[in-house]
């Protein structure tokens, strides 16, 4: 399945592009969806240089925003990846903290 | 760094400092050119400092009513126990005063090296009062006052009117100043300080109405503090923790650290929070034009530090104008790349480069005029504004350009515009009052209050209209809390509320509070003064002073009406990557009487004497209805 991301902040800066399209294998079971953590770490093999930016040890690190884009509309923000599937027309909006300035 | 740090026995007159704090300030009559040490009594020196300091006297010797470029209003510039020593992110000094864009009392801040100077002279701030006859500099040196002529940069910039000041009394003085906008009492007039602004509320007016033209600063005495060991820990900690913070990749204050504040536009505008074309859409295609990656790719851009800083966030750009000569800008800063872009639909980087240096040469708070400017343009979509010789189109460089230097010029409407975004509405009528984005006459900050719903709230309570520094912007940016909904965001702002006071005490910088856990403060407090208060009581002081800015508020004729959102913002917002959002007229007032019975005070937002007594300032009861 291919995986659209969103990149923001640091992780766009990272990647060299804002904009990433991924294909990620299914992980069995139905077709149209795949694990979210499988997802976030094919990401981290498309990145340039050295370390895996999204995921340590399981879990999204904790500097890191993950939000899941519905086609319907809405943003969820996701903090454990390993226990949500992306579904198919799911995008995924990834980027660095951010607060008020 | 610290160069002033003392040593035993080095305090003037052999006398061992038991604070950071001298307990005095410099009271200056511009009228009589007359100044005398005003030694602080302990029932403002509970204020801690800082913002404190400045509402605490501010309150108790202007009138409420009292108009806001006359004689009567004051400026009380402070610093706070952290200023001028080792503790890293205390670089700033606050200005209270009676704000002519509001009507409200006004806090403001600006980071640089001004406060550091401040507290070297030995003092804990100034307070100006009365007017001069005619325009001048003031140059302190210590305690010692004297008044100089500023004829020659009158007229001139604020860059220009730095630039005679470290001319005329060396270039070791730090300065603060005005410029045509401030002379001409603009609403939206700024003090600059060199690197830094004194942005929110038109305190560049106060100044201009006091025929004050600049400020020079210069301190030869040392900072001590009141236990030596701990503070240094502290602060060493603090240091050590910040600093690692900014090796980080993925870390806020270290994504502020390679390119400024502008570093965060993309996860705004992806959350569909940016506000674009006068709060009409929530986010800039083009928004990537202008961020700061844009800035940094594009451009020369080296950091500059405040004092005591080792985040340097604020960037400077070498970049050709459009006529084609070299020039340097400090900044954009995140919020000027929407007030002065996403909002007027400017995607060209030197043009909002340019919008912002007319900004600082003219001296005013980017975020007001731009939105100020921004309503102009909608309001000349719709044929109800003109000007002749003078295109009015959102995304036109002229327009933007033009109607800023209009704006600081007080020339044809920019004499209009001049007021502030609600006066200048209420005054053309014609439907615009509701379409103009501000609170109080505040510009609305960089972020959607219809898609965040706390940030809505804080902007409407905000004692000097539409803050974003108290704010969960945060939370709410960054989806700890669902921005939509409504449940818990009136603790959760009034909690922000209280801290960020109590922090602007002492006088932190905003971004201190990214990487520092609350607890330290307090800490912080007793190491540096003596003044023993746990986190409790520190907060309490926030409250306080929170109290005391609505009881002037109050006074001065503000009520619940007032605490309110322009009619644009119970439309949908337009656009995909907002969802239609919308603040619904019931959510708000919900949000606000839950937020007024946390406070303690009435429907109609008044203190009740409950909440007065708590907090140990139930005499200030008498300045309500």
């Amino acid at each position: 399945m291919t995986v659209r991301f969103q990149l923001t902040a640091a992780l766009k800066e990272r990647a060299g592009t804002g904009n990433l399209e991924v294909d990620v294998k299914p992980g069995g079971g139905d077709q149209q969806e795949v694990p979210l953590l499988d997802a976030l770490k094919a990401l981290d093999g498309c990145m340039k240089g050295r370390g895996s930016p999204v995921v340590k040890d399981g879990m999204v690190k904790k500097e890191i925003l993950v939000f899941i884009k519905k086609p319907e509309g809405g943003q969820e923000r996701i903090s454990d990846p390993c226990s949500r599937k992306l579904k198919a027309g799911e995008s995924v909006l990834v980027s660095s903290a951010m607060d008020g300035g | 760094m610290c160069k002033r740090m003392c040593h035993q026995g080095d305090i003037q007159g052999g006398e061992q400092m038991t604070s950071s704090m001298y307990d005095r300030m410099l009271r200056i009559n511009c009228e009589t050119k007359e100044s005398s040490l005003y030694p602080l009594p302990e029932d403002t020196r509970m204020y801690i400092g800082g913002m404190g300091y400045g509402t605490k006297i501010l309150v108790d010797e202007v009138e409420p009513e009292t108009d806001p470029l006359s004689p009567s209003n004051k400026i009380v510039l402070t610093v706070g126990p952290l200023t001028g020593t080792s503790a890293p992110m205390h670089p700033q000094s606050c200005i209270v005063t009676k704000s002519p864009l509001t009507g409200t009392i006004l806090n403001c801040y600006a980071g640089g090296f001004l406060g550091a100077e401040i507290k070297f002279c030995g003092i804990d701030g100034i307070i100006l009062e009365e007017c001069s006859k005619e325009w001048s500099i003031v140059l302190i040196e210590n305690d010692k006052v004297t008044f100089h002529d500023a004829s020659p940069v009158v007229g001139k910039s604020t860059g220009e009117t730095e630039n005679y000041m470290k001319h005329l009394f060396g270039g070791s003085v730090r300065t603060l100043s005005i410029g045509g906008a401030g002379e001409r009492l603009v609403s939206m007039a700024s003090i600059f300080s060199e690197t830094r602004t004194f942005g929110r509320g038109g305190a560049g007016a106060v100044l201009g109405s006091k025929k004050i033209k600049g400020i020079a600063f210069r301190g030869s005495l040392p900072v001590d503090v009141a236990h030596r060991e701990l503070f240094q820990q502290l602060a060493a900690r603090n240091m050590d923790v910040i600093k690692k913070a900014c090796e980080e990749e993925f870390n806020l204050v270290g994504m502020f650290s390679r390119v400024g504040t502008g570093s965060g536009v993309g996860l705004i505008n992806s959350r569909g929070a940016l506000a674009t074309k006068n709060h009409t859409y929530g986010s800039f295609e083009e928004g990537t034009k202008i961020d700061g990656y844009a800035y940094a790719d594009r451009f020369y851009t080296r950091p500059i530090a405040c004092y005591g800083c080792p985040v340097h966030c604020g960037m400077l750009h070498k970049y050709k104008t459009k006529d084609g000569r070299d020039s340097w800008l400090r900044g954009p800063e995140y919020e000027t790349m929407f007030s002065l872009g996403s909002d007027v639909m400017n995607n060209d980087p030197v043009v909002l480069a340019e919008a912002n240096q007319l900004c600082e040469d003219f001296g005013m708070d980017t975020l007001t005029t731009g939105v100020t400017i921004a309503w102009a343009l909608e309001m000349a979509e719709t044929g109800v504004l003109s000007e002749p010789g003078l295109p009015l189109q959102f995304g036109h460089s002229d327009s933007i350009l033009g109607l800023l230097a209009k704006i600081g010029k007080r020339e044809g409407i920019g004499n209009f515009l001049a007021m502030g975004p609600k006066k200048a509405a209420e005054a053309i009528g014609k439907g615009g009052q509701g379409r103009v984005m501000q609170v109080k006459n505040s510009g609305f900050a960089a972020w959607m209050p219809r898609r965040m719903k706390g940030t809505a709230l804080a902007f409407a309570t905000s004692n000097r209209g539409a803050c974003h520094k108290r704010a969960p912007i945060g939370a709410e940016i960054t989806g700890q809390v669902d921005m939509d909904t409504i449940e818990g965001k009136a603790g959760m702002v009034k909690g922000i509320q209280d801290m960020v006071n109590a922090i602007f005490t002492l006088v932190s910088c905003r971004f201190h509070e990214f990487v520092t856990d609350h607890e330290t403060y307090p800490r912080y407090v007793y190491a540096a003064t003596g003044r023993d208060l746990d986190l409790e009581s520190f907060k309490a002081t926030g409250e306080r002073i929170w109290n005391l800015e609505r009881i002037f508020n109050t006074a001065a004729g503000f009520r619940r009406s007032d605490d309110c959102l322009p009619e644009k913002c119970y439309e949908p917002i337009k656009g995909e990557n907002s969802e239609q959002a919308v603040m619904g007229r019931e959510q708000f007032e919900t949000m606000l009487d839950e937020y007024y019975a946390l406070r303690g005070w009435s429907e109609d937002g008044v203190p009740e004497l409950p909440v007065l007594k708590r907090l140990g300032i139930a005499g200030y009861g008498r300045l309500l209805p």
